[in-house]
């Protein structure tokens, strides 16, 4: 039933009897511009498109103009202009409107997903070319998710005033998982390490979740670039993909994906030499700076890291404008590869503006002062690279990338730095359980970009059965607009030490800290702490009657300690999280005596050494020191000493090792400390994703040493309960560490090879550190 | 230990902005010898600068501009040719202090909460993500 | 549980126009925006071609922008604007386009994305309805959208001078004075000059800015200080300051107030927003009536 026409402004509809003549003679003069057809756009919008007005002379040209504008509102799936007399008919056909939009037969994939991919939206104009661009998106979706079969069909369900349902109908067709994958001509490396490289994963039971058990032609490609530069950095010059194909199984349930490589010889550098053509940069100076020497293996990433130190140093040098360009000669009887990297004159470039975008939270000098680049320098690639990492390490960006754009001027460019922010605020609620604390709550709000400025804000509470803890701690990353860190923390502790040494501890304070960069590798940072120590021992615990041991019954009540400190740390690892190869080491030093009731000086050096062998044998040695003493006739305070065992030595309980009360059995802490952890790590089969690393363990330490006091009967002999010897204590084991969605949990299996006979071990331990 | 040191602004490659011949150089020889000028005077369209500068900067020291050379070309209007070359370096140059005074500007500033917590209770899962480079990657830790 | 706000959902049965377009009204008149938004949308869906959804899609903007979803009352905009460009409230959804990229504007530490983006929206409704009420308001937030850019500018130039990068704060203010001229940063610009080239030690060029600051803001507390500044030079520009009355003499009844319009008069939010926007429902009532009469029409003439 035909809608009745609406809008009162409609013309009237004259009747077209006489069929439209022949096509217009070329010019015709318009007296009026006649609209039909149109239901939901009245006339006056449709003629306010159109480029004719009444009166004017119109020609085939002008008339395709109008025919293309009306096309191109998408408002409309057919447009006629043709003159009828002296009227100018304008015959509409309207695109209908849209008013639902439904998915059938998705199971892999959720609507919720499907909805946000498709563009059409209801109440929205339904036109062919942006369904099938849907359409596309959605087949698009499917391969990405490993349905390649997946077919999708869009139909229209007519209604009522020129309206249309719009349904997707989909078959998913069958996940295409992957049977194999083999390589051939493969002889450097064997198929499992080359399949370790690959992102492209066998469908395996226990891969449910990835998605890389499916088979993704984009996948595959990357596949092979991985391969290619992993060869190619291991000396196989000539190394080239022979093919990387993959076959669909008769059942068509799965892929069979082989690879057919050609691996070549394997090379080393020959002679590498620096030619150019500028007198004032002289070779020998830039030859030694080459991270290459002759006879070294070839590798791709040694030629790049080439070609940026060479550009720094021309740019360092005063040549800003310098395009530096390898060029190999192989010679293939003695394998080696000889190297020129030209040096040349680039083109010269300014920076006109640094214009940053995207960035809704962090405000500008933030990032800003991470560009090594100011306005009106000369552009300099390695150094827009180098500010690339530095965006990367603030760690506020999902995604961070510097362009340019071309400037006003040929010889001038705009730097554009496109950031996209990413939460970095965290307000977790944390339970755990541990051998140690029975039960612990956590909760802790962390915010890593305070205020947009890069400040850094952590405030947690928690609550356990051995430790209940507050915590704040704040840290400028600039101060003072330099490159020093400055922050401060609050603090208050409560231990209940009362299962291994019966007295319970209380500490109040705060601390200011600031920090900053030697060299490349260390880092000096200094640092004032205030607190107030309260020990409690359970009442009747030191009567004259009580049979508390004299070293704790002196140290009770609340005493003031205001200890500046310092710590001197270097870290030449490969990676700072996980490191596979280097060193680092630590000295740390407290002063405790400026001010305050507490006199003592406690002093730790730490040393640690990687070496991996493959990925997965990593070995690390790990030593450490560790002395406190008193001055000025002050004894140590038992907070002060040190308490070894449990997660810092396995094997042995928290405080289960060092000088001891035979008859209360409390641990009275140690003021000396010394150990040396070899640990192994080992591949466990467990996919990477997985997060679970296995390793095996040795520790072998001592601890010992108490002020002599407190060795003393009252009457000064040698308190026969008191035990304190340095013998050597040492466990080994296995250690499991996973990083779970909680947070990182360890569990340590231990068997003691060596310990005091007062010493309390434990065989099995298990924590969860939340790193803080 | 060694500064960091930077060297922004403009660069000479061959001929050094003190070079330019007062009368002879013209607008074209100057712009082929040394380039477009760093900065053109806001109101005096025929005087140019070439300004370059060095920076040291020590560990947690703000950086210290070590050198300094600005250049004042200006130009005859008529004749084009160079009238004066004016060479200035640090010491020229006096230490200003900055104005604190600044002009006032809107714009909706982020509200504590959004400062604090861009994200109220969203807990962030280490490397168990899809969302990765082409078709996927092994997620880095 | 900042989680997606449910609205809700009406199942897609087909209802009389003209109830669902008064319950939407109603909602309207009851600050329940979400609903209201949702009760339009329905006029819209299931009558498209009545005059009603042209109504509908204009109380839709009106609605997403009074619950400050900008983004949907952008898009019932444009929607507006391609399906009846000619219509008479077509300047009203242009101005409520700009209106809302208007309030989304952010400080000058942040992106301006949103700025230019109300920039651009302000001059189309000042170029397409010149004599408008609305291309009057226009002009008056172009200003301070001016303003909010080149107080970007000066932000990044002073960081840059903070750093002792002079040419890039040079560059910076250079724009601002190119660019931004008739903002109430241009004094500002100037008097940084000053103070850039003087550390630089070219005392003729700061002498050169600092005159035509004094020239064009004499009464400018910016030339105040440049006048002092360039004074210990020994280079007596020779417009005298009219620095506007400092310390006690503030408090004099004139001086305050000529302070307060210099700039702009900062029009509480709200009431700006009522004041404009109000005209959607008193001009909305009798277009109201005047599209009930045209649907009697419509259905008179096809009996």
């Amino acid at each position: 039933q035909e809608a009745p026409a609406p809008a009162a402004e409609a013309e009237p509809q004259p009747q077209a009897e006489a069929a439209p003549q022949a096509p217009p003679s070329p010019t015709v003069t318009v007296a009026r511009v006649v609209v039909r057809g149109n239901q939901r756009i009245d006339t006056q919008t449709i003629a306010s498109y159109l480029p004719i007005q009444p009166g004017d002379t119109v020609d085939p040209a002008t008339l395709d103009v109008a025919l293309r504008t009306l096309y191109r509102t998408d408002l409309f799936s057919d447009v006629q202009i043709f003159a009828e007399g002296a009227d100018l008919v304008v015959e509409v056909v309207e695109n209908p409107v849209i008013n639902q939009v439904t998915f059938e037969g998705n199971e892999a994939i959720t609507e919720e997903k499907l909805r946000e991919e498709v563009q059409i939206r209801p109440r929205g104009v339904y036109t062919r070319a942006r369904v099938l661009q849907d359409v596309q998106r959605l087949v698009e979706l499917y391969r990405r998710s490993g349905r390649i079969t997946a077919t999708i069909t869009p139909k229209i369900v007519q209604l009522s005033q020129n309206r249309v349902d719009l349904v997707f109908e989909i078959d998913e067709g069958v996940a295409t998982g992957i049977r194999s994958i083999n390589i051939l001509g493969n002889e450097a490396f064997s198929d499992r390490d080359l399949r370790d490289i690959m992102v492209t994963k066998t469908s395996r039971l226990w891969r449910l979740f990835s998605s890389n058990d499916v088979y993704d032609p984009d996948r595959l490609e990357y596949d092979r670039e991985q391969i290619t530069k992993h060869y190619r950095n291991n000396g196989y010059f000539d190394f080239r993909i022979v093919s990387a194909v993959a076959e669909l199984s008769p059942d068509r349930e799965d892929f069979a994906v082989t690879m057919t490589v050609d691996e070549g010889a394997q090379f080393n550098f020959g002679r590498v030499t620096v030619e150019t053509a500028n007198e004032r940069l002289n070779p020998e100076f830039l030859q030694a700076l080459l991270p290459i020497r002759e006879g070294d293996l070839y590798q791709v990433d040694r030629i790049e890291e080439a070609v940026d130190s060479l550009t720094f140093a021309a740019g360092s040098a005063g040549y800003a404008f310098v395009d530096v360009r390898p060029e190999y000669t192989p010679n293939r009887e003695n394998n080696t590869i000889d190297v020129v990297f030209h040096v040349s004159e680039g083109q010269r470039v300014y920076v006109e503006r640094i214009d940053i975008v995207g960035n809704t939270r962090t405000l500008d000098p933030v990032i800003r002062r991470e560009i090594m680049l100011a306005e009106g320098d000369a552009f300099n690639q390695v150094l827009v690279n180098r500010s690339e990492l530095n965006l990367q390490g603030l760690g506020f960006f999902a995604e961070s990338s510097i362009e340019n754009v071309p400037g006003s001027a040929p010889d001038r460019t705009v730097v554009q730095v496109q950031v996209q922010e990413q939460p970095t605020g965290e307000l977790s609620f944390g339970a755990g359980f541990s051998s140690l604390e029975s039960f612990v709550i956590d909760v802790s709000v962390t915010e890593r970009n305070f205020r947009g400025r890069g400040q850094n804000l952590v405030a947690r509470v928690s609550y356990g059965s051995l430790r209940q803890q507050i915590d704040f701690r704040f840290t400028e990353p600039k101060f003072l607009g330099r490159d020093l860190r400055a922050g401060f923390d609050l603090y208050h502790y409560r231990y209940d030490y009362s299962d291994f040494s019966s007295f319970n501890w209380q500490s109040t304070g705060g601390a200011v800290r600031l920090s900053w960069p030697l060299n490349g590798i260390s880092t000096l940072s200094t640092r004032y702490s205030l607190r107030q120590d309260e020990v409690t021992v359970p009442d009747g615990y030191c009567d004259a009657s009580g049979l508390g041991s004299q070293a704790l019954c002196e140290q009770l009540g609340s005493v003031i300690t205001s200890a500046p400190g310092y710590t001197l740390a270097f870290n030449a690892t490969n990676n700072p999280v996980r490191p596979t190869r280097g060193w680092s080491g630590a000295l740390r030093q407290d002063f405790a005596g400026l001010g305050g009731d507490v006199h003592s000086i406690r002093t730790e050096i730490e040393a640690n050494f990687y070496h991996g062998f493959t990925e997965n044998f990593v070995l690390s040695v790990e030593g450490s020191l560790g002395y406190v003493a008193g001055w000025s006739g002050d004894p140590v305070r038992i907070n002060d000493r040190f308490f070894r065992g449990g997660s810092n030595f396995r094997g042995f309980e928290t405080a289960g090792m060092g000088p001891r009360d035979l008859l209360t059995r409390d641990s009275l802490g140690a003021n000396f400390y010394s150990q040396l952890t070899t640990e192994l790590t080992v591949p466990n089969g467990l996919p990477e994703e997985y997060g679970v690393r296995t390793s095996l363990f040795l520790d072998v330490g001592t601890a010992g040493l108490l002020d002599d006091r407190y060795k003393l009967l009252s009457n000064g002999m040698p308190d026969p309960n008191i035990v304190d010897n340095l013998g050597l204590r040492a466990a080994a084991g296995l250690s499991v560490s996973w990083r779970s969605p909680m947070g990182p949990i360890r569990f340590d299996f231990s068997q003691i090879l060596a310990k005091e006979d007062y010493d309390r071990t434990e065989t099995f331990r298990f924590s969860s550190t939340t790193p803080f | 230990c060694a500064p960091v040191v930077g060297r922004h602004g403009f660069q000479p490659i061959d001929t050094q902005p003190a070079d330019i011949v007062v009368g002879q150089d013209t607008r074209e020889t100057v712009m082929t010898k040394l380039g477009s000028p760093s900065l053109v005077s806001t109101f005096e369209p025929n005087t140019w600068f070439y300004i370059s500068q060095v920076t040291e900067r020590y560990t947690y020291h703000k950086a210290e501009v070590s050198q300094r050379n600005v250049t004042e070309i200006t130009f005859d209007p008529a004749t084009q040719r160079v009238l004066e070359v004016n060479n200035l370096d640090l010491e020229d140059g006096q230490d200003v202090g900055m104005n604190g005074r600044v002009t006032p500007t809107r714009g909706r500033q982020l509200t504590i909460l959004e400062q604090l917590l861009g994200n109220v209770g969203r807990q962030r899962l280490p490397g168990l993500e899809d969302d990765m480079v082409p078709g996927g990657q092994r997620p880095r830790d | 549980c900042a989680g997606e706000r449910r609205r809700p959902r009406l199942q897609y049965q087909e209802r009389a126009v003209e109830l669902l377009y008064g319950t939407g009204v109603s909602r309207l008149e009851s600050r329940r925006w979400d609903e209201a938004t949702t009760f339009f949308e329905e006029v819209e869906r299931q009558h498209p071609y009545s005059e009603w959804s042209r109504r509908a899609i204009l109380m839709q903007v009106y609605a997403h922008y009074q619950g400050n979803n900008y983004e949907e009352a952008i898009a019932a905009a444009d929607r507006f604007i391609r399906l009846y460009p000619g219509s008479s409230s077509a300047p009203y959804a242009f101005y409520m386009k700009a209106i809302c990229y208007f309030e989304q504007i952010v400080d000058v530490g942040r992106d301006q994305g949103v700025t230019v983006q109300a920039r651009t929206a302000l001059q189309d409704v000042v170029r397409r309805y010149p004599n408008t009420a609305y291309a009057a308001d226009a002009r008056l937030k172009l200003d301070m959208v001016a303003d909010q850019l080149a107080g970007k500018e000066m932000a990044v130039g002073r960081w840059y001078q903070s750093q002792n990068q002079l040419l890039a704060a040079a560059g910076r203010y250079k724009h601002v004075i190119d660019q931004y001229q008739t903002t109430s940063h241009t004094p500002e610009a100037l008097y940084r000059l000053v103070e850039v080239y003087l550390t630089m030690g070219l005392r003729e060029e700061a002498i050169r800015n600092g005159s035509v600051l004094g020239f064009n803001y004499p009464g400018s507390v910016w030339y105040a200080d440049a006048y002092r500044l360039l004074a210990r030079e020994g280079a007596r520009p020779d417009v005298e300051p009219q620095a506007p009355a400092r310390g006690w003499r503030r408090f004099i009844p004139g001086v305050r107030e000529r302070e307060q319009d210099r700039n702009f008069g900062q029009a509480s939010r709200e009431q700006q927003r009522q004041e404009l926007v109000r005209g959607i429902m008193q001009g909305g009532s009798e277009q109201e009536n005047d599209a009930r009469d045209s649907a009697q029409e419509g259905a008179d003439e096809s009996r």
